[in-house]
């Protein structure tokens, strides 16, 4: 076969940027816009794309190239459904296990329910900040490449969106 | 809010970013417990899964049909042969956009697919494997280069060759089954003639021969079917060591085992179906006396 050069026309080129970057592509369409479905087809479009595309696209310019080409596919659908987080009920549980009564144990499965709800109705580019950073552990430095904005412009992001969950959840 | 708090204060407190001063009034104040609970209930919610797996496999299933539509690229990798048969009309249709390139098709865990070759001979792909040929040239150089299993019915014209990491496999037109996988290299003839090339030596088989060639120990032998086994949705399998029955069952039900040893020495003749993963591992078990559990990540443990 041609191609002597390495390029993500070499499969197992290919299959190791796929590896390195999915996850962090799939969780930020989905944080982002809502939609699980609708993430992991758009993930697939794309790096279908790119697959197709791979001699046009030099390595070093393939991490921005699935980043844009998802957004705006993402964008030119119309219709998101709401993003819905899911949280371990045990780990609440077990904070609490010791001297806390039944009552108690409610609350906190409420409290949950509340700042899932208040973090779903962030606006997106706020809840993707704050998801990236908090569940998928992601440093403001890589949440600003994957956004392609500042660092700056990442930690504004995330101080909004603490602040409107606060406000939101209101007293606690 | 505190007027001292800028804008990005709350990011740099969960960062650690704060000076001394900074942390020690923003602990003192009214609203403190409050992010600090959010922050920690946040630590709670779980990262979401996705089937990366299967997401890259629909990539590369549709690496030949940038001109068709996406939902006919889910339909590139089928489970059902009807629906193989109507891929490989999109796949046709496909070649006169990418005649210049290598064509690849590929088959993920328990799928199989039918294609039809330029000149008429068909190919099955069975489960887990992945084929490459040039539909451009094809008339000059029928060549496949192929790595797992394919049933093939080679139209009539000059040499069609199957070329493996095992070694080569050439016809002129016929029927047959190579299967090329760690170390192993299976032919089968079912009819005409097929030449077997590997790197110690060159074989002629007729209808009914079945070539193998095992960690470079060869054997020929003669079966009665006029098909392989899976083309009817059932793995057989003649003398063969438990380990390629393993990777047998792996491919068609993407599951894992879990092992301390294998009893190395011990061959299984038999099948299973394709239908259950249950019924499959009953028989394949049963008949090795090989005790099993079907743990709850999905994995199966072999007790000794």
């Amino acid at each position: 076969m041609p191609d002597p050069k390495k390029t993500l026309c070499d499969e197992s080129e290919f299959d190791a940027f796929f590896k390195d970057q999915v996850k962090s592509l799939a969780s930020y369409l989905y944080y982002r816009f809502g939609d699980r479905e609708q993430a992991q087809d758009i993930v697939q479009e794309t790096f279908s794309k790119l697959w197709q595309q791979c001699a046009e696209v030099p390595l070093e310019k393939a991490r921005s190239f699935i980043y844009t080409v998802a957004s705006n596919l993402f964008v030119s659908v119309k219709r998101h459904d709401q993003v819905k987080l899911r949280y371990r009920e045990q780990a609440v549980e077990l904070n609490n296990v010791n001297n806390e009564s039944p009552e108690y144990q409610i609350l906190e499965k409420e409290f949950m329910e509340k700042l899932t709800d208040a973090i779903a109705s962030l606006p997106e580019k706020q809840r993707a900040a704050y998801l990236l950073n908090r569940v998928e552990k992601k440093t403001y430095r890589e949440i600003a490449e994957i956004m392609e904005v500042s660092v700056k412009a990442v930690e504004k992001l995330m101080h909004k969106a603490l602040k409107k969950i606060k406000d939101r959840i209101g007293d606690l | 809010m505190n007027e001292n708090r800028d804008d990005t204060f709350l990011a740099r407190w969960l960062n650690n970013d704060l000076t001394e001063e900074e942390r020690k009034e923003f602990e003192a104040s009214d609203d403190y417990r409050s992010y600090q609970k959010i922050v920690k209930a946040s630590g709670h919610i779980m990262a979401e899964e996705f089937d990366t797996d299967s997401i890259l496999s629909r990539v590369k299933s549709g690496r030949q049909a940038t001109n068709a539509t996406r939902e006919a690229s889910h339909a590139r990798t089928v489970k059902l042969w009807g629906y193989g048969i109507a891929a490989t009309v999109t796949l046709l249709a496909c070649f006169f956009y990418f005649y210049t390139r290598d064509t690849l098709v590929s088959t993920d865990y328990g799928e199989q697919m039918a294609i039809t070759l330029p000149d008429g001979s068909d190919m099955r792909l069975n489960a887990r494997s992945e084929a490459v040929y040039n539909s451009q040239n094809w008339q000059e150089q029928r060549k496949i280069e192929l790595a797992g299993e394919a049933y093939f019915k080679v139209a009539s014209g000059n040499t069609f060759t199957v070329s493996t990491s095992h070694g080569e496999v050439s016809v002129l037109g016929t029927e047959f089954n190579v299967q090329s996988m760690n170390g192993l290299l299976t032919v089968t003839c079912y009819e005409g003639k097929v030449k077997v090339v590997t790197s110690h030596s060159e074989h002629i088989l007729k209808p009914g021969d079945h070539f193998r060639s095992l960690d470079g120990s060869e054997s020929l032998s003669v079966i009665k079917e006029n098909a392989p086994g899976w083309a009817s949705r059932e793995s057989r399998f003649k003398s063969m060591p438990v380990k390629y029955v393993l990777m047998a069952l792996e491919n068609q039900f993407n599951v894992d085992f879990v092992y301390d040893q294998l009893p190395a020495e011990q061959l299984y003749t038999g099948s299973f179906p394709h239908s259950d993963v249950n019924v499959a591992l009953d028989v394949v078990m049963g008949a090795l006396l090989i005790e099993y559990e079907i743990r709850n990540d999905g994995t199966v443990l072999l007790k000794d």
